[in-house]
């Protein structure tokens, strides 16, 4: 593909890629379990079992496929690396382009129920003059994207590869959102290019944000210090172990991932378990069906391991700010109750322009797919101040 | 009640591994070739290959049958050991703890030497009775469904084993997980342990984070301070993950043999005195051997389970005396371990009787050095006989 050319891409899986996920689902070597403790040591074996039984022989790829391909796709080169994303062009008066960054261990599925609502409100009950052109990009390694085929693919590489593709599709001024990588993702871009970015707008703010403290910056807060200490605990106690792995050794990882269905769907269900705001019954917020169709994804496209190898090269680029140096777009922030670990309004404020801080009802890290709907309002209502006006 | 055991594994499940193996799914691997991604790539896919296409099960399987295997259930847990009686005038009983991602087979070059020292250019006199059981949850000693066994658990059930052999007193040997489970023998039942020999010292609340000060290394150890920061900092990532969430990734390394091969083969070549050639310590067949032990056992999740429950279930003293440690200790160290504590500790932490520091080898000592560990194991217990 030449550099540029911006080609329709239909997801369509063979088959004989069907066939095989079936055949080794039916010949999974189930591990044993400890009597009477469900989840307590990682994923539970009778929920793991209910739901691949399910992903065998009750869940339907080709349907979730449809589901998909209703949205328009494309790829194109940026930067000699093949990039797929999704481009509706939004229904209004003058739609606002918005690009919009997934995470770990989401993929563009996280987007499904969020892209039509930005598109085109008017559908859902909102006002048409919020519509957005959303662009979703499957994130290097990711989905649909190519596979790096060499080291240095870190977030940093992936704003640049962004910021090419919204030039190639002729937007010179959009916004911005993402959680989790995304966010990492769209506060570089922020970085490098403010004068492109009308506003950015997060629903998570990057585990790795490392803002000025000491000498001339501003004393820490009481809210602050205590923030500051709790992820100093976690670090020091591995809480997030997920993270420890993916960002030391992610290929020894990724060959068992690869290799066996069951073993991806239990570490992929394990984390969104685990992030979302669910108490503990996932499905209570997330159909099975749409973790199913994340975790396909995952499989089909061969990309578990490009994907946790992103925390390593993350490791290269670190979002480490001096006294001063600050994101100038304007932030967003939708603070959902049950995300992980949100820092107090003025850690944030260290570096960023911080416009909106919306304490959120509910949900939890994957908002997209947990909270579509109220998720979507809150982009809507802050990029509202800084649309440009008809022409 | 204990029932001699053999060693058999069905055809078929030899049959599904190599149908496994050669379906395998190998995720691109690329900039990785000083392994510091994990696993390198082009090695594994070659040592599956090998796994699935020469590799001759049987021979080992024959060989592990040479010796005498044991199961017995003791508090409900499967416990599978060998029993290798001393040729010598009067053997001294010696249980070995393996370790992980060990099996009870690292440690079959120090059989011979150990039990029929004569014929191994030795002196009859330093002949043992050796006892080399699985550790719960790895290997024969499965399933383990029981929640909470630990070292320290391990160490009641091996009193009770031995106890059941006729050994009222013993001598313990360890490494890795082992030396825990050895130092919990020479702490909890001093009584009943002559003496114990370990070439990974530590403090038994180690896992739950208790380390010695650093103004305890002295002359010859500035490096191993470092050394352990480094390992800490760069390759404990997996103890923290089976620390914690062992199940999550039991799914994958129980469903793909070439899952299990990456995990396992990243550690023996990283923490192995091999200078990143990992066939310089472990033959192909001796990689293959450890990982068809773990897959036809289906041993991994529960191996890896060990590390959490060392960490849920921390260790308790069983009293305040010091040493801790009070049965006579000698510590053996390797340079190219993983993990190296101080003389200067270990003085106060132990009954220490014996220090020695190897210049050659690593973490997988039966198999790395048997040479050296056998005759520091003669030389030291000779002293308790």
């Amino acid at each position: 593909m030449e550099n540029g050319l911006i080609t329709p891409f239909t997801v369509h899986i063979e088959d004989s890629a069907l066939h095989d996920l079936r055949r080794r689902l039916a010949t999974t070597r189930w591990p044993d379990e400890l009597t009477g403790a469900p989840w307590a040591y990682g994923a539970d074996l009778a929920t793991l079992r209910r739901m691949t039984d399910y992903w065998r022989d009750g869940y339907d790829w080709r349907a979730a496929e449809a589901g998909i391909n209703r949205l328009a796709q494309f790829r194109t080169e940026i930067a000699g690396s093949g990039v797929h994303f999704i481009h509706e062009r939004g229904v209004g008066p003058a739609p606002m382009p918005i690009l919009i960054s997934h995470g770990w261990p989401g993929s563009f599925v996280e987007m499904l129920e969020l892209v039509p609502l930005l598109a085109d409100p008017a559908r859902f009950g909102g006002d048409a003059a919020d519509a957005f052109d959303v662009v979703v990009p499957s994130m290097p390694g990711y989905g649909f994207s190519d596979r790096p085929t060499a080291p240095g693919m870190t977030p940093v590489a992936m704003a640049e590869i962004f910021a090419g593709l919204m030039a190639s599709l002729g937007y010179a001024r959009y916004g911005v959102q993402g959680g989790d990588w995304g966010a990492t993702v769209s506060t570089w871009l922020a970085k490098f290019y403010p004068e492109r970015l009308s506003g950015i707008h997060l629903n998570w703010i990057p585990g790795g944000l490392q803002p000025a403290v000491g000498g001339e910056a501003p004393v820490l807060s009481a809210a602050e210090g205590a923030f500051c200490a709790r992820m100093a605990w976690q670090a020091a106690h591995g809480v997030s172990t997920h993270t420890g792995i993916h960002g030391s050794r992610p290929q020894t990882l990724g060959y068992g991932l690869n290799d066996s269905p069951v073993g991806l769907a239990a570490w992929l269900i394990d984390k969104f378990r685990m992030l979302a705001d669910c108490g503990g019954d996932v499905e209570s917020v997330i159909p099975l069906d749409w973790l199913l169709t994340n975790v396909s994804v995952y499989w089909f496209t061969e990309t578990i391991t490009s994907a946790i190898r992103l925390y390593k090269e993350a490791q290269a680029a670190p979002l480490k700010f001096c006294v001063g140096e600050r994101i100038l777009p304007p932030l967003g922030f939708a603070a959902f109750p049950g995300e992980v670990a949100v820092p107090p309004r003025e850690w944030v404020a260290r570096v960023y322009d911080v416009r909106r801080w919306t304490k959120m009802q509910r949900g939890g890290h994957f908002a997209a797919m947990e909270q579509p709907q109220i998720l979507a309002e809150d982009i809507r209502a802050f990029f509202r101040p800084f649309r440009e006006q008809p022409r | 009640m204990i029932e001699p055991f053999k060693i058999e594994i069905a055809d078929a499940v030899i049959d599904d591994l190599k149908s496994r193996l050669r379906g395998t799914r190998f995720p691109a691997d690329f900039g990785n070739d000083d392994w510091d991604y994990g696993t390198n790539g082009a090695y594994l896919q070659e040592l599956v290959r090998y796994w699935a296409e020469e590799y001759d099960w049987r021979a080992h399987e024959r060989a592990m049958n040479a010796f005498s295997h044991f199961r017995t259930v003791i508090d409900e847990i499967p416990i599978h050991f060998i029993q290798a009686r001393g040729n010598g005038p009067k053997p001294m009983p010696l249980i070995m703890s393996h370790g992980w991602p060990w099996t009870f087979w690292d440690l079959q070059k120090v059989i011979g030497p150990l039990t029929d020292p004569a014929a191994f250019g030795g002196d009859a006199d330093d002949a043992f009775d050796v006892i080399i059981p699985s550790l719960p949850g790895f290997g024969f000693s499965t399933p383990l469904t029981t929640p909470g066994v630990n070292f320290s658990r391990t160490a009641d059930i091996w009193v009770t084993l031995m106890q059941r052999l006729g050994y009222e007193t013993f001598a313990a040997q360890g490494g890795d997980f082992g030396a825990f489970v050895t130092a919990q023998l020479g702490h909890k039942y001093a009584q009943k342990t002559l003496g114990i020999h370990i070439h990974l010292a530590g403090p038994l609340g180690m896992i739950s984070g208790n380390m010695p000060d650093a103004s305890m290394f002295g002359p010859g150890e500035e490096n191993w301070e470092a050394g352990n920061a480094a390992f800490l900092e760069q390759e404990s990532a997996y103890s923290r993950l089976q620390a914690t969430k062992p199940q999550s990734l039991a799914y994958a390394l129980n469903d793909s043999p070439a899952g299990l091969a990456a995990w396992i083969l990243e550690k023996r070549r990283r923490w192995s005195d091999c200078g990143g050639e990992v066939e310089r310590r472990f033959s192909k067949d001796d990689l293959c051997t450890t990982m068809t032990l773990y897959w036809v056992t289906q041993s991994m999740g529960t191996s890896a389970r060990f590390y959490a429950e060392a960490k849920r279930h921390p260790w308790r003293a069983a009293h305040d005396r010091q040493p801790v440690v009070e049965a006579p200790t000698a510590v053996l160290l390797f340079d190219k371990d993983i993990v190296k504590l101080p003389r200067r500790w270990a003085e106060k932490y132990y009954n220490l009787q014996r220090w020695n520091v190897s210049a050659t080898g690593g973490h997988f000592v039966p198999m790395e050095e048997p040479g050296i560990l056998v005759q520091d194991v003669r030389t030291f217990f000779r002293t308790l006989r």
